[in-house]
Formats: structure tokens, C-alpha cells, sequence
């Protein structure tokens, strides 16, 4: 168990509209987590990077966690929890970064600067995390990234077993988009804060502590309706709609 | 097992599961499946989960779907791919004790297959409710033979047996236009969700398509719209399922 190769303080200091609204073209800047860099074998080190396959969903920082069975980013059919919801209607990496860094089960977590991960351009966004090499028969790694143009949509992966993954071999995960099932999907220019409401009047509203979606449980996301083919009120078009996978996260093993 | 046709569906609500096993051999692997429905608002009717060996296959992705699977896919219906399984297949059937609610995982008891047995592959199946002839499907996949954990996305096909309308069926059973509501769409209050218009027209222009393939999903309408299905409660988009499967 280290705690020391946690990131703490996660952008902190951005708003959740800012890093969604927030065009910057160039993409984000792999940058490791941690430092210093572990020298010794004692620890496993992984690369993971991620690559947006949408047309029209800016990907949030992504929040990305090795831990073993003690902990759940998310289950399928259970509520999202608070922090998650947070990520899944704000962007808002602090709070799940902060509810793995308090569980006990959690070796790592790490998050991605440089803002939202764009579609295209060769846009990738990489972390690093670093883990006891005592800790690896039961390292897993999940991680969370909102899709920036719904209401509480995100892409996700939740449990994957790295153990067998050996120094200098890697494996690529195709995401899913989910929904977490904390807010309706309204698709409106007032609980969109994504790039794609913010010409179109309306607030742009991040996190509500309101639940009040179909079913307040996870599941895997139906994809945007938008105006385009037919839901009233929708702020979003057909520019915004996805199919699955939504994302490529690879994840190499470097130490 | 029984099946009900009083209201076109084969829904064994009440029936707790069966489980046939084949005849083991020595060196048969234990098995169990968990399937979860990862749809939004779309339910499973009773699963059907067989080991099997390979020369059996339920349908064939781009060919046109026997009677059998037609019955899956319009009906809920899996006795006629029960018969249809080469008599040594392993069969669970219906281990959630009845239709799989969204976000409801189903577990199996323990069968046989895989290494050192005749079943060396895996079928799953069910319908989506509601769907014209839409169901999901593991079809015959290898069983792999290394002990471990194997997690399986699962798609839902359109069995292409049926004209995706999206109205309500004037009658249930097969054959028979139009999308079946059974009581388990019911809300809270014990009447046909609200979000669910069984007075829509429906798509004039569907037909059937006369394939198994890819079901490219439900359109849905806005309220009062042409469609009886809400566009914001009864899309979904693939994998539908997840299937974990143990190997011992």
C-alpha cells in the first residue's frame, strides 16, 4: 500500500464548463503523475492512454485508478456514487479522485491534464500509475471520462484485471459510453455544459444533486437523441451522437 | 418445460429455474454464466443457456432465421430451440425465475462443458422487450478449455422475421405484426408505462428484412409521436448484455 503515488490535488482550480468549453486545438500533454519516479523494481509502473473515437463529445480529464476487488469505480445496475456523478454531469475529476484516494483498496490514481481530450487531430491524453509490485495479483484499473456533450454521460471501464500484463507488453480496451443515471436527458442547453449549448443561450449546468433520470442506476448509455431526430428541447444534433466504442484506452506496462 | 400461450408470450414468471445437464464425463468443466442486462429500459425475457456441442447452432448472422429463433425474437419463446439441441446439451433455463429486469443480472447454477466434454460451445438467448424481433445472443462461442473468468459484450440482433413498426401487436405469438407490451413493462401503479403509446401508428415503410443481422435499435418518438416507444427511455445502443463466464 503507498499512498505516495497518489495525485492530490487534481485540477482543482478549473471549473467543470471551463475544461469543457475550453478549445485549446492541441489537445492534452502526456505528463506523469507522479514524482519521483520509482526506482526500484519494487513497483509497477503503466502507461495508459486514451483516444477519443467520437465525432462530437469532447472526453473530460480522465480519472483513472488501480485497485483491487475492494473497490468499484461503478456496477451496472447500481446507483452512481455522489463523486461519480460529479465526473458524469461536471467533468469534475476532484471528487472521484478524491472518494479512490480515500479507499483502502486503491493502489494508484491518477488524472490527465491538459483539459478535454478532443476527437481527432491525433489528440491522446496519458497518465502514468504506479503500483507495489506485492499488489499485482489483484491490480485492476478502472477509469471514467464524461462525454462533455450529455447530460450525465461518460465512458468507463470498471475492473480490468492487469495482473497477467507483463513489463513491456500492452493491451487496448475499447470503452463504453454509460450513462450514469443522475440526470434526465433533457439534452438541453440548461444541463448540457458542453461545448456543443454553449452558443445557444440556456445555463450549461454541471452538477445537480438531483436524481431524476429514467432509472438511478448505472447503465450503459442509449446515446444522444438530439433535435435532429426528434426530441423537443434538445440542444445537441446529429453532430453529437456516438455509437460504441466511444474511446481506445491502452495500457502498457513500462515497469 | 410448460409454456403459456394465453398471451402469446412463453413467460415462465413463476417458474423457478430448470436445469438439465448432460451426461458429465470425467474431465467435464464446471461452468457458470452471469448475464446482465445493461439496457436502459429494456427487459430480457427468460434466458435460454445452453453448452452444446459445435455441430449445433441456433441461427447464422445474414441467414434467414428458423421458425425457432423467429419465436425468440417475436415471442420470447425458447422451447423450440430447447428441442432443437442435440439431446446430450447441457440446458439452464430461465435462471433469473423469470423476465431479466434493465440493469438485473441473472446468475446460473452450475453446468457441464467445455474441456473433455462433447459441448464444447455456448449459446445464450433471448428477447428484448420491447422489440418487433429483437434479441440478444451469444452464438455458440467456443468455451474456452483454461480454467479462469471470461467476460463476453453481447449485441442484439434483429431476427429479421418481422417489420420494425414499433406499434402495438393486436395480437401476441409469432406472425403478428406490431411490438408485444406484457405486464412486466407495467409501472408502479399496475398500468402500461406511460411511456409506451399504444395508440402510435407506427413506420408505414418498415418491412422485414428477411435476415438475422446487427439490430440497428429502437427510433422511438416523442410523445404522441408516431412511434409507441419513448425516444428517451427505449433506445439502447450495443452491447446490450454482458456475459461473465467461469470456467472451473
Amino acid at each position: 500500500m503507498t499512498h505516495s503515488s497518489r495525485l492530490r490535488t487534481p485540477l482543482t482550480a478549473l471549473t467543470a464548463a471551463l475544461l469543457l468549453a475550453a478549445c485549446s486545438g492541441g489537445g492534452s500533454t502526456p505528463e506523469p503523475d507522479i514524482k519521483p519516479p520509482p526506482a526500484a523494481p519494487t513497483t509497477a509502473s503503466y502507461e495508459v492512454t486514451l483516444v477519443n473515437l467520437t465525432a462530437g463529445q469532447p472526453l473530460s480529464p480522465m480519472v483513472t485508478v488501480a485497485h483491487s476487488d475492494g473497490f468499484a469505480i461503478f456496477n451496472v445496475g447500481e446507483a452512481a456514487s455522489v463523486p461519480l456523478e460529479h465526473l458524469a454531469e461536471a467533468g469534475e475529476s476532484a471528487p472521484l479522485a478524491a472518494l479512490a484516494n480515500d479507499s483502502k483498496s486503491v493502489y494508484a490514481t491518477a488524472v490527465a491534464t491538459g483539459g478535454p481530450l478532443l476527437p481527432g487531430a491525433g489528440n491522446q491524453a496519458t497518465v502514468t500509475l504506479t503500483v507495489p509490485v506485492a499488489n499485482l495479483a489483484a491490480l485492476r484499473l478502472s477509469m471514467a471520462s464524461m462525454l462533455g456533450n450529455t447530460n450525465d454521460g461518460f465512458a468507463g471501464l470498471a475492473g480490468q484485471p492487469l495482473a497477467a500484463l507483463a513489463v513491456g507488453a500492452s493491451t487496448t480496451v475499447r470503452l463504453l459510453g454509460y450513462d450514469a443515471g443522475t440526470e434526465r436527458n433533457s439534452e438541453s442547453a440548461d444541463t448540457v455544459p458542453g461545448p456543443a449549448t454553449a452558443n445557444v443561450g440556456g445555463k450549461h449546468e454541471g452538477f445537480n444533486a438531483t436524481r431524476d433520470d429514467v432509472v438511478n442506476t448505472v447503465h450503459l448509455h442509449p446515446g444522444v437523441v438530439s433535435k435532429d431526430d426528434g426530441l423537443p428541447g434538445s440542444a445537441l444534433t446529429q453532430a453529437q451522437r456516438w455509437d460504441n466504442p466511444v474511446a481506445l484506452l491502452t495500457i502498457k506496462r513500462t515497469q | 418445460m410448460k409454456t403459456t400461450r394465453s398471451t402469446g408470450m412463453a413467460l415462465r414468471l413463476a417458474v423457478a429455474s430448470a436445469l438439465t445437464l448432460a451426461a458429465p464425463t470425467l474431465f467435464a468443466a464446471d461452468l457458470t454464466v452471469s448475464v446482465t442486462n445493461l439496457t436502459r429500459g429494456t427487459w430480457f425475457t427468460p434466458l435460454l443457456v445452453s453448452a452444446h456441442p459445435a455441430s449445433f447452432k441456433s441461427f447464422s448472422e445474414g441467414d434467414a432465421a428458423s421458425t425457432q429463433i423467429q419465436s425468440v425474437a417475436e415471442a420470447g419463446d425458447t422451447s423450440g430451440v430447447q428441442a432443437q439441441l442435440p439431446s446430450g446439451a447441457a440446458k439452464v433455463i430461465d435462471p433469473n425465475g423469470g423476465p431479466l429486469k434493465p440493469g438485473g443480472t441473472a446468475a446460473s447454477p452450475t453446468f457441464q462443458g467445455g474441456a473433455g466434454t462433447a459441448n464444447s460451445q455456448l449459446t445464450i438467448l433471448a428477447m428484448l422487450v420491447p422489440t418487433n424481433d429483437g434479441f440478444m445472443a451469444l452464438n455458440a462461442i467456443d468455451i474456452p478449455t483454461t480454467p479462469g473468468t471470461y467476460t463476453y459484450n453481447v449485441s442484439a440482433y434483429d431476427a429479421g422475421t418481422e417489420a420494425n413498426d414499433e406499434k402495438a401487436a393486436a395480437a401476441g405469438g409469432i406472425n403478428q405484426p406490431g411490438m408485444i407490451f406484457p405486464a412486466f413493462l407495467n409501472d408502479a401503479s399496475g398500468k402500461l408505462a406511460s411511456t409506451i403509446n399504444t395508440s402510435a401508428t407506427g413506420f408505414a415503410s418498415a418491412t422485414k428484412e428477411g435476415f438475422v443481422h446487427i439490430h440497428r435499435g429502437i427510433v422511438g418518438s416523442a410523445p404522441g409521436g408516431v412511434s409507441a416507444l419513448d425516444n428517451t427511455v427505449y433506445r439502447w445502443l450495443n452491447p446490450v448484455a454482458r456475459v461473465v463466464l467461469t470456467v472451473k
